[in-house]
């Protein structure tokens, strides 16, 4: 499709994707809106579209993981808001919190991710 | 199919109750509490009604609609996941410590049903996604 000029790395881990606790929260991420993404979907499967775009496609694949980057954000502020300052609780790995089957969907997205920005 | 886990991690305790004075165990059991309420707030099944409406992916436009899709589905559930898996084990904890089930409870049935709901929608989606590359 050729844009995996913009991809992380072809090697990037689950872990790192899915942002796996312990991890701090960044004040600093650009905010996502939902709506964009929604309005970059409709354009994609419009049946009047002349052109199919590779750039609307990384966009709307940018603007997804940017969207999910904001979510596990968020997720990473309210663990360190509970625990992050406490002296007798730790942060669990994410490894401990999330289902074998939902790991494994995890691995399964991301392989599919490298598929399909080739 | 075991969809949620089991408690693998029982505690994130890093003390022990034997080790603590009567005033030190009500600031850690205050600390649960202060916890507890922040979970409560966030730990809010719904507003995930993308991935309900299934994509039949048969081109590639709809391949990279539905990975989006599953992309952001996928993260709204690990948050869900996580803090309610760090909510049932500061459950335990607080439990450990004070001996008392704790009050303010979520709605735990209506999250771990949201939970194995979601799991089965998304995987649904992205094995569609898998034979369209012909996985």
């Amino acid at each position: 499709m050729g844009f995996s000029w913009w991809f992380d790395s072809e090697d990037v881990s689950t872990e790192s994707f899915f942002k796996f606790l312990p991890r701090k929260y960044d004040p600093n991420l650009e905010y996502a809106s939902s709506s964009e993404r929604v309005f970059l979907e409709k354009k994609i499967l419009d049946p009047d579209r002349s052109n199919p775009q590779s750039s609307v496609h990384s966009e709307l694949i940018r603007l997804s993981e940017k969207e999910k980057d904001q979510i596990l954000n968020s997720m990473a502020l309210c663990v360190e808001q509970c625990l992050g300052d406490s002296k007798s609780f730790n942060i669990p790995h994410s490894e401990e919190l999330l289902s074998s089957e939902l790991l494994e969907i995890l691995d399964r997205t991301l392989k599919i991710r490298k598929k399909l920005v080739k | 199919m075991r969809i949620l886990p089991l408690t693998s991690l029982n505690s994130l305790r890093a003390i022990s109750r034997s080790k603590l004075s009567k005033r030190d165990s009500s600031k850690v059991l205050d600390e649960i509490d202060h916890s507890l309420l922040l979970l409560k707030s966030e730990i809010v099944p719904g507003n995930t009604q993308e991935v309900q409406e299934f994509l039949e992916v048969e081109n590639n436009d709809q391949a990279i609609v539905a990975f989006g899709r599953i992309v952001v589905e996928l993260s709204k559930l690990v948050h869900l996941s996580t803090l309610t898996e760090i909510d049932n084990s500061l459950r335990m904890d607080m439990l450990y410590f004070s001996g008392n089930v704790v009050n303010h409870t979520m709605d735990k049935d209506s999250s771990s049903d949201h939970i194995v709901n979601q799991l089965k929608q998304i995987s649904k989606q992205l094995v569609s996604v898998e034979h369209w590359l012909g996985e």
